[in-house]
């Protein structure tokens, strides 16, 4: 990642969250607690710490699209990466794990902390790393797609593996289709701004990317869309996405298992990264306008004369005096 | 500037030159009321034929003069639907302020992006030659600033998804 980037990019996990846990896990403290923190995606963390036994530490994750998310590899994503952690949720979430602290080495901390805290990039991210998973080794068929509400509002995401219109038994790419959405209209003509640069945006080796507007869905999704009627889940019609962005994922972006775990942190956090980006453009915006305002009123504060009375002077001859009315 | 922006501002000049020609005028019908007769719309003969400059269907300018009072509304020019939020945006942000620029109106003349109220009181106060600079100054700046911003928004989105593809393809 270049220094521009680091800049640019969001993280993945939750920095409140990383603070508490790694107090717990890596440093050592042993003290009760229970802290819930929200997300900014509709993810909600709990952490808690119970008196009686101080180094068991269970995190509890509400993520509002895990019906759907469970039968896509989530489940299977949260069996197998948090195994022997997994844990009964509280009501009101969704998933837990728990570790005790003193039980695990020394030298595994650091690696379980990272873990640990990108636990929404590994559950949401499970039906990317699957379907990238599947292209690196050469197995992808034409198979379901995979889609997941994105966000309660009804937005979505949409994976599934494509072929070579060529030769079309060959199934060399990964299609990740995002149907976007905001709910403010400053936010959506922004947004769509944002979206036509990343369907214009040309960077060699980078996957291209396709920008459809609401009303003619990729070809990839025109079925489903049509079909179910809806766009959204849970019975939920969206009344109009701003449009949909479609990813296509090749081969040679995710060859190396650092790759991929990479370009699903990418894939996961796209929505997150527009929405930074539309919030940044705003804050720009803003500070501009007052900028102008400032300039606007010196401006006109010119247009007020001077008062005669309370002035300094001169005389001809180079002699002040004050001018008392 | 465009060529025909010139002839329009300084149309909009000399019109506003004429019509702030205004005197103290207090109610005839309520005693101790002194109120700019444009808004108040009491009588007829108070009030002078509003004028319009127009160099475009969208862009445009009313200047509605009355004995103690001229109102001043522009329209700016609003192409696409980006425009349009940003001269909604900048206009808001500016009303919201009208207090400290002293002639501006809380709120623009139906159909019109922003308004300025100015009553005889602001013209004892100032200079008319440089009100009508400000305002006059204003109508080029903010043109130019919402252009700028459009650019400048755009210029932000290449660079976010050229970072974003570059991490892909990196």
């Amino acid at each position: 990642m270049s220094s521009a980037a680091v800049n640019m990019r969001l993280d993945t996990h939750n920095m409140i969250m990383e603070e508490a846990l790694g107090a717990r896990v890596v440093e050592g403290v042993r003290e009760a607690t229970e802290l819930s923190v929200g997300d900014f995606d509709g993810c909600r963390f709990k952490l808690v710490c119970a008196p009686e036994a101080l180094s068991v530490v269970t995190m509890h994750v509400d993520l509002p699209c895990w019906r759907e998310l469970s039968s896509l590899g989530g489940q299977a994503a949260l069996d197998e990466i948090f195994a022997g952690h997994v844990a009964a949720p509280d009501p009101g979430y969704k998933v837990a794990v728990r570790v005790d602290c003193d039980a695990v080495a020394a030298a595994d901390r650091p690696a379980l902390l990272a873990k640990l805290i990108d636990i929404k990039r590994h559950l949401v991210g499970a039906p990317f790393a699957d379907a990238f998973a599947k292209l690196a080794a050469g197995t992808a068929t034409k198979g379901p797609v995979a889609a997941l509400p994105w966000r309660e509002g009804g937005e979505a995401v949409y994976v599934m593996a494509g072929n070579d219109p060529a030769k079309p038994a060959s199934y060399d790419r990964v299609a990740v289709v995002y149907a976007i959405d905001f709910p403010e209209e400053t936010d959506r003509a922004m947004g769509r701004v944002l979206l036509q640069q990343f369907a214009e945006t040309r960077v060699p080796g980078a996957p291209p990317v396709t920008f459809s507007e609401a009303k003619a869905p990729p070809l990839e999704i025109r079925d489903l869309v049509a079909t179910s009627g809806f766009l959204g889940f849970g019975g939920k019609k969206l009344p109009s996405v701003v449009g949909y962005v479609t990813l296509t994922v090749f081969k040679r972006h995710v060859d190396t298992p650092e790759k991929l775990a990479d370009r699903v942190g990418l894939c996961v956090g796209f929505r997150n990264y527009l929405h930074y980006h539309i919030k940044a453009a705003k804050t720009n915006q803003h500070m501009r306008m007052r900028r102008k305002v400032y300039s606007w009123l010196q401006i006109l504060n010119r247009a007020v004369p001077k008062p005669a009375a309370g002035r300094e002077m001169k005389t001809a001859t180079g002699r002040s005096f004050f001018r008392k009315k | 500037m465009a060529a025909t922006y010139k002839p329009y501002l300084n149309c909009v000049r000399s019109t506003l030159k004429a019509a702030l020609c205004l005197r103290n005028f207090p109610s005839q019908i309520v005693e101790r009321h002194n109120k700019p007769e444009v808004e108040v719309r009491g009588s007829k003969e108070l009030l002078l034929n509003p004028i319009t400059i127009s160099r475009t269907e969208q862009e445009k300018c009313l200047i509605e003069g009355s004995v103690n009072s001229v109102r001043v509304s522009f329209a700016i020019k609003q192409a696409d639907e980006i425009e349009r939020i940003l001269t909604h945006k900048f206009t808001r942000f500016l009303m919201q302020r009208s207090e400290q620029f002293v002639i501006m109106r809380r709120k623009p003349a139906e159909g019109y992006s922003i308004s300025f109220l100015i009553t005889h009181t602001h013209l004892e106060k100032m200079w008319k030659g440089k009100l009508v600079d400000f305002i006059i100054t204003f109508m080029e700046d903010i043109n130019k600033e919402i252009s700028a911003m459009r650019i400048a928004l755009n210029s932000r989105a290449r660079i976010v998804a050229e970072e974003f593809l570059k991490d892909f393809a990196s």
